[in-house]
């Protein structure tokens, strides 16, 4: 595997998109990074068809529903993405195996609180490798909690009837075997 | 490293003037009540129960990115926390990525939840690996499959506290051969 880092897409390698988050963070990223977030493509594209001649690098793209600190672990999520992918061009199998090394590396990184923060970003700006990383990992780590763990966890509360939650939990009795400590 | 005096927000590569100084911002720790950690490229002090220290290089010497990296995972109790809450879809994306044991603990979550995931369109959305990832070994030892729907209809009965000779085990993850 050879570490040097190419741009993964030669023909949009020099120009730069902005943008700008909830909390007014400016983040200048690097086109082909913006073109992952399918929401910021969308107004990209708009953009350019209703200004034709506007050039390049003056957008700003005003994000008003991303705070800048899961935009700025979205954007190193992404950079690294189609590094690995650019790096693995012809080898996907590769490219599977360095991305699971990464994703690991990753989670060790978040604080799972800060994973409903991703999620939500990557949802507004409707990214959807990341939105299903995000997904799989919250699953993982939830597979073995209780069922108080998962309320707090989504802020759900128990809107059973007194006696219809022991009768449920009472008929998977077995599924209760075996759950972590909160 | 900036005193406290520096109030504001930093990224790391913004420029930064101290005094007379002009620098970079090179790295950003956030303090939390339990742990330090370093980076990602971006933090805000606000965030409950941080804050934040800034560590600048200034002109003259080169600009260092921090990765995201030394960072002490704390446990899901962390999650516990008051939080964003996610819509709808979402929950449902991550109830979809369960094991059925997992699943079927979660129905107890509540009516929405339980209505979810006993629902027949629920099983047939979810993964293939899931549809079909248990094996019960009764007392004569011998593995059965069931499959989601059928543990739904007839939950393995365990009445008999005493009756260890009932098995469950799960494979999910290891396919056929991880029945053991």
């Amino acid at each position: 595997m050879s570490n040097q880092s190419e741009s993964p897409n030669p023909t949009s390698s020099s120009n730069k998109i902005t943008l700008k988050t909830s909390d007014n963070e400016v983040f200048e990223v690097e086109e082909a990074v913006a073109m992952k977030f399918c929401t910021v493509k969308q107004y990209f594209d708009d953009e350019n068809n209703n200004n034709v001649t506007s050039g390049t690098s003056t957008t700003l793209i005003p994000l008003p529903n991303v705070e800048s600190h899961p935009l700025a672990i979205l954007i190193t999520y992404c950079k690294k993405h189609l590094e690995i992918k650019a790096n693995n061009a012809d080898n996907k199998k590769e490219m599977e195996i360095d991305m699971e090394h990464y994703e690991r590396e990753f989670l060790k990184n978040v604080m799972p609180q800060e994973l409903t923060e991703l999620i939500l970003a990557a949802n507004y700006l409707n990214f959807k490798e990341a939105l299903d990383f995000f997904c799989r990992a919250v699953a993982s780590a939830i597979q073995n909690k209780s069922v108080e763990y998962v309320r707090k966890f989504f802020g759900l509360e128990s809107d059973f009837k007194p006696g219809e939650e022991e009768k449920l939990r009472e008929e998977f009795a077995w599924s209760f075997e075996g759950v972590d400590e909160d | 490293m900036i005193g406290a005096s520096l109030v504001g927000r930093y990224r790391i590569g913004q420029s930064i003037k101290h005094g007379f100084r002009f620098g970079y911002v090179e790295s950003i720790v956030l303090h939390c009540s339990d742990f330090n950690r370093e980076g990602p490229s971006h933090a805000v002090g606000s965030k409950i129960g941080r804050s934040v220290s800034v560590k600048a290089r200034f002109v003259g010497e080169d600009h260092e990115t921090v990765p995201l990296s030394a960072v002490n995972p704390q446990g899901m109790a962390e999650a516990a926390k008051p939080q964003p809450h996610l819509p709808e879809d979402m929950v449902e994306e991550i109830i979809l990525r369960q094991p059925v044991k997992s699943l079927l603990r979660f129905s107890c979550v509540s009516k929405v939840r339980h209505a979810l995931i006993t629902s027949p369109n629920f099983t047939k959305v979810l993964p293939s690996q899931n549809r079909m990832n248990m094996v019960v070994l009764t007392y004569d030892c011998i593995p059965q499959i069931f499959d989601y729907e059928a543990l739904l209809l007839y939950p393995p009965q365990n009445n008999n506290k005493d009756d260890d000779d009932v098995v469950y085990d799960e494979y999910s993850e290891f396919g056929v051969d991880g029945c053991k």
